[in-house]
This record gives structure tokens, C-alpha cells and sequence, in this order.
């Protein structure tokens, strides 16, 4: 009965990841097809979709990356003091502006989207407007990681016992608490970093012929061009965010084992 | 440490209060002066306002009224780390990513000191808290005392004018504690420095303080030496909280030498300060009780505890129950049936 049920469970597991890896796995194998028939491999095996997409999109792989760098840069200097001073400030609105700062979680990325076009017309150009946009959606990430982290051990004191050792605001901040979270800040910042990588929505309505984003350059390649072309880029895409993410695993192990040791 | 080069600094709370922003009054107006190079402990039960009171000598709690001067100078609006004051917290917090030279040295690195200088701090304070061997130890690899000590030590290289601790020995377990309570008894009468120590452990406040401060629900019931406190508490909480006390129910009666004090079971020359005729409570200490022969009051042994270097022994007499401390010698037993003598010079009338 026992056995049973265990076996169960493995089939399960493994069809629900097959459902999952399946359509990426088949866009891996498909990028190196000449041509993606019914039979993926019958007109033979090439790299030259890669080299297309090096040469039609490389411009929008470097912008994504760029973009994404300074969505972290300014998201871990704004989402880390945010969560310090939140986590300081004693009064019961805090609770209120904190649930205010994490709306964009939930307002679709459309709505954010228009809202800064018609807000902020003369930055939509240059692309500043898509990094405001970006700082936005990401910024409850990186403030709640912190504030969280914050909020599981007893900083306060430690704060509070650097204040009467001398150490003001400033240097509290960046010699005891920020040692002492720089796991969550560093986790935060890849989150933070695999989300503006992959924004899709916003995106499409913020960006012009000269801030086209990878997944923008995605959407035209697969709805325009050829799909062995949108599976190539596919493929880099996932190169990029596969070792995110197992970064990200590993943050959260360790900071996880710093939380047992620390404070 | 060679004698302390940062002169003490005097401490004058006026009319200091707190009500928090929830309601609580944890304090009522205060007024308190600590003399420089004195040690003063606040004693009370847990939640008078001892710790509200010392955080706001600190600056880490704003007052809701009242100035406090360190010195002469009014710190009532400034943050702690303008206030040239060092603070030991009961939960010892040391920074956990620094080892326990990096925190000793930590207050020292924001002061304009030398860097020899403060090289020769250090050693001289490892050595002093017996930390040597432990300086490039994390705080997770310290046990508590040894924490705590790092906490003394870091507190100390500041050159504090004024040292603030909260139960800095709360924490630790009895026989840690009882050690540690003379390591700091005698670092005190060293340092010289101004100390408000807070804590709500009787035996640990008359051990180190020059001054005890006796604190209940926000207010301040006495002010006194440790002998003072204990010999002639003022209130009937003083004497119930520090100390074991017996709470006996009496009669002031007339006669005619003087009032006389009737305990029911036995009468003695009343000495207490009001002259009417009254029932009242009368507190006694367990070792001003003795066994006698003759004279005295007969009272009946109703439970004996052996305590090592003594017997406590609960005593009953006219219905009243007495606790009395006897030597570990005494032949005493439950049900005996035993003479009873007190000393009436020490009957306490708060
Ligand atoms: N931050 C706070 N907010 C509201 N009430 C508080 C706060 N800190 C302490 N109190 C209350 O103030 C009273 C005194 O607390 P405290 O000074 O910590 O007492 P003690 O140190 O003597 O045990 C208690 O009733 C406590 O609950
Ligand atoms: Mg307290």
C-alpha cells in the first residue's frame, strides 16, 4: 500500500513536469532545426537561427540587460533603505503605506503601463520611462524581501545598540544592518533582475524602435518572422535566467542558514 | 583600567514622564538626580517603567514631558549617539558579523582616538574582561557570560560619561549571574563612572549599588542605600519586595507607658511614628526572630525547609503565620511546639 502510493506520487511528479518542460525542452530542440515541420529534423540540423538572432536582436539583448542592471541598481538602494526606514518607523501607518507600496504587485502591468505614458509623456523616448516602469513593478520585491528579513530577528536593538555606541543613521546602516541582510538584499536583486528581464506586459506599450526589450523582440520574432527564429532566442533567453535562478536557490539556502547563526 | 580619564558626568531627570503612543503610562512624572561617579540601581517588579526610564536617559525613548541633563548639558533632544552615554542591553546584542575585537573596537573607530591608542584600549580591555583568548571569536561561538562581557568591554571602550544597564545579567543563569554580579560590583568601585543600573533582582541591587532607587507601577517609592532600603523600607512594598518579610496584623493600644503593639499572640512597646489608636500591619524581617527559653511567645513549628547554611521555618501563633531563619544546627522539627523572641528594634513600621 505504501509502495503504492509512493510510485503514485513519482508519477505524478514527473507528469507534471514533463507538462511543464516539455513545451521548453521541444523550443530548445527546435531552434536547431533548419525547418520545424511535422518532422523536426527532416530538413537537417543548423546554428544559423542563432546567428540571426545575434545579428536582428543583439541590440535588444544588450538594452534588456542594461535596463535590468539599472532596475537592480536602483531598486537595491530604494527597496533596502525603504525597508530600513519602514522597519524604524513606529506607527500604525506604517501597515497602511506598506500595503500601498506593494500595490503594483497587483495592478496589471497594462494599467501601470498607461498610467506613466499619460503622466510622464516627454520620458517615454529616451527609455527613462520604461526603467521608472520596471523600478516600479519590482520595487514591492526588493522592499518586502528586506522589511521581511528585517522583521525576523531583532535588529532593532542591535540599531539601537550601535546609536548609543555613537554610530548615527548612515553609518548604522552600512556597517551593522547591511552586513547582517545582505543575503535577502542579494536575493532580492535577482528577483528583481529575472522580473524585468522577462516583463512582457508593460513593455509592449512602453517601448519605442529604440528601446526594444528581448521579450518585445521575442513577440516579433515568433509572431512575425520565423518560429525556429523565436525558439533560437527562446533558448538564449533561458541560457540567461537558468543560472539565475539556481543563483537565487542557493542565496535563499544560505541566507536561510545564516538566520539560524546570526543575531 | 588605569583611573578613568573621562571626568563622570552628574544626571538630573525633572519631572520626567512617558505615556506610550497606545495609552500606557509607564511613567509618572519623575524627579531623580544621580550624583557623578555614583551607582544607582532602579529595582522594581517587571513593568514599573525601569527600562522606559533608562531608555529615555539613553535617547532611545523620547519623554512625554520633563527635561533630562547629563552634566549640565539639557539632552532632552538629542539622539543617543550625541549623548556620550554607553548602554548594556539584557540580550547582550552584539553584532553577529563582527568578531569580539571588531566589536569592541566598533564604538571606538567613530571617536577621533589614535590608532595606537586604540590598539592599547583593546588589549587593555580584553585583558580586563578576561576576553583575550576569545578576541577572534563570532558572538554565536561566546556563551552568554562571555557575550555579556564582550557587551561590558565595547560599552567601556567608548569612554562613556554615563553607563546605562538593563538587566545586563537577567539572562545568565544563577551561578553565571552570582559571578558576574562581583566581576561588576568591583569593575564600579574601579571605574568610577556614573551608572543607572536597572534590574528587578533584589539580591543584585544591594550587592553593587551605592544608592537604590525603588520603583512601583510608574512612580518612585524610595530612594535610599541598599542598608536603608532594607533596615527601614517606607512603604509596605518596599519591605514586601525587597527581602523576605513577615506582614503582621496589629493593635496600637494606650497604656500607660506609652502605646504598646498587639501582635494578638504577643505585646510589645509600640515605636512607630503615629500616636492614634489603630490597627495596623507591621512587617518583620526572618532573622529578626529568634528561639529563646524563657520569655518570649510560644508559638507551634508548622513546616521546616533546609536551605544549606540555614532552616527557614514557618511558625504559627495566635493565627498568624511568622517565618523565621534558624541556624542548620537547630534541633526543629514540624509540630514542635517552640519559644519565640523579637527583636523590637527591628519591627518595621511602613
Ligand atoms: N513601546 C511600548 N509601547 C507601549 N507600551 C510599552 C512600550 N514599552 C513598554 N511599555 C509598557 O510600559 C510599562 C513599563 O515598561 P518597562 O519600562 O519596560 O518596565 P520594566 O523595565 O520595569 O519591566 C509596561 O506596562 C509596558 O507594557
Ligand atoms: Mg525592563
Amino acid at each position: 500500500m505504501q509502495t503504492a502510493g509512493k510510485a503514485l506520487v513519482y508519477v505524478l511528479v514527473f507528469l507534471i513536469s514533463a507538462l511543464i518542460l516539455s513545451p521548453l525542452l521541444f523550443t530548445v530542440a527546435g531552434s536547431f532545426a533548419v525547418y520545424w515541420g511535422a518532422d523536426m529534423y527532416s530538413a537537417g540540423v543548423t546554428l544559423s537561427w542563432y546567428a540571426k538572432v545575434f545579428e536582428k536582436f543583439g541590440h535588444t539583448i544588450g538594452f534588456t540587460l542594461v535596463l535590468a542592471f539599472c532596475t537592480v541598481l536602483v531598486n537595491t538602494v530604494l527597496g533596502t533603505m525603504a525597508g530600513y526606514w519602514f522597519y524604524r518607523w513606529k506607527s500604525r501607518w506604517v501597515f497602511v503605506l506598506e500595503e500601498l507600496l506593494s500595490l503594483p504587485i497587483a495592478v496589471p502591468g497594462i494599467a501601470i503601463a498607461l498610467a506613466l505614458i499619460q503622466t510622464y509623456p516627454a520620458m517615454r523616448a529616451s527609455g527613462a520611462l520604461m526603467l521608472v516602469g520596471h523600478v516600479i513593478i519590482t520595487f514591492p520585491l526588493m522592499f518586502r524581501t528586506v522589511l521581511g528579513t528585517l522583521r525576523t530577528k531583532d535588529f532593532r536593538t542591535l540599531d539601537e545598540c550601535a546609536a548609543t555606541l555613537g554610530a548615527g543613521p548612515m553609518y548604522r546602516f552600512f556597517h551593522v544592518i547591511f552586513p547582517s541582510i545582505r543575503g535577502a538584499i542579494l536575493s532580492g536583486a535577482v528577483m528583481v533582475f529575472m522580473l524585468s528581464l522577462g516583463e512582457f506586459n508593460m513593455n509592449f506599450f512602453l517601448y519605442t524602435p529604440l528601446t526594444v526589450t528581448l521579450p518585445i523582440g521575442l513577440y516579433e520574432a515568433y509572431s512575425t518572422l520565423r518560429i525556429e527564429l523565436g525558439s533560437a532566442y527562446t533558448t538564449l533567453f533561458l541560457a540567461m535566467a537558468i543560472p539565475l535562478m539556481y543563483l537565487l536557490h542557493r542565496l535563499n539556502q544560505s541566507s536561510a542558514f545564516s538566520r539560524n547563526g546570526g543575531v | 583600567m588605569e583611573e578613568s580619564t573621562v571626568q563622570s558626568m552628574e544626571i538630573a531627570i525633572r519631572g520626567v514622564s512617558k505615556t506610550f503612543q497606545d495609552g500606557t503610562t509607564a511613567l509618572q512624572p519623575i524627579d531623580l538626580q544621580v550624583a557623578a561617579g555614583e551607582v544607582l540601581v532602579l529595582l522594581g517588579p517587571s513593568g514599573c517603567g525601569k527600562s522606559t526610564l533608562l531608555r529615555m536617559i539613553a535617547g532611545l525613548e523620547q519623554p512625554t514631558a520633563g527635561r533630562i541633563l547629563i552634566g549640565d548639558r539639557d539632552v532632552t533632544q538629542l539622539p543617543p549617539e550625541k549623548r556620550g552615554i554607553g548602554f548594556v542591553f539584557q540580550q547582550y546584542a552584539l553584532f553577529p558579523t563582527m568578531t569580539v575585537e571588531e566589536n569592541i573596537m566598533f564604538g571606538m573607530k567613530l571617536r577621533k582616538i589614535g590608532k595606537q591608542e586604540q590598539k592599547a584600549k583593546l588589549e587593555e580591555l580584553l585583558a580586563l574582561m578576561n576576553l583575550t583568548e576569545l578576541r577572534k571569536r563570532l558572538p554565536i561561538q561566546l556563551s552568554g557570560g562571555q557575550q555579556q562581557r564582550v557587551a561590558i568591554a565595547r560599552v567601556l571602550a567608548t569612554d562613556p560619561m554615563i553607563l546605562l544597564m538593563d538587566e545586563p545579567l537577567t539572562a545568565l543563569d544563577a551561578k553565571l549571574k552570582e559571578h558576574l554580579r562581583l566581576e561588576l560590583a568591583q569593575l564600579f568601585r574601579k571605574l568610577h563612572i556614573t551608572t543607572v543600573y536597572v534590574t528587578h533582582d533584589q539580591t543584585e541591587a544591594m550587592a553593587i549599588a551605592d544608592r537604590i532607587v525603588v520603583m512601583n507601577k510608574g512612580v518612585i517609592e524610595q530612594s535610599g542605600t541598599p542598608k536603608e532600603i532594607y533596615l527601614k523600607p517606607k512603604s509596605s512594598f518596599v519591605a514586601q519586595f525587597v527581602g523576605q518579610v513577615n506582614r503582621l496584623r496589629a493593635k496600637v493600644k494606650t497604656a500607660e507607658r506609652g502605646n504598646v503593639l498587639d501582635l494578638g499572640f504577643y505585646q510589645l512597646p509600640y515605636k512607630g511614628e503615629s500616636r492614634a489608636v489603630a490597627d495596623i500591619d507591621v512587617f518583620l524581617r526572618p532573622e529578626d526572630v529568634y528561639l529563646t527559653q524563657e520569655a518570649g511567645f510560644s508559638a507551634r513549628v508548622q513546616d521546616v525547609i533546609f536551605l544549606g547554611d540555614h532552616y527557614r521555618v514557618i511558625a504559627e501563633s495566635g493565627g498568624q503565620k511568622l517565618v523565621i531563619d534558624v541556624g542548620n544546627d537547630t534541633l526543629i522539627h514540624e509540630g514542635d511546639q517552640v519559644q519565640l523572641e523579637i527583636r523590637e528594634d527591628k519591627i518595621i513600621y511602613a
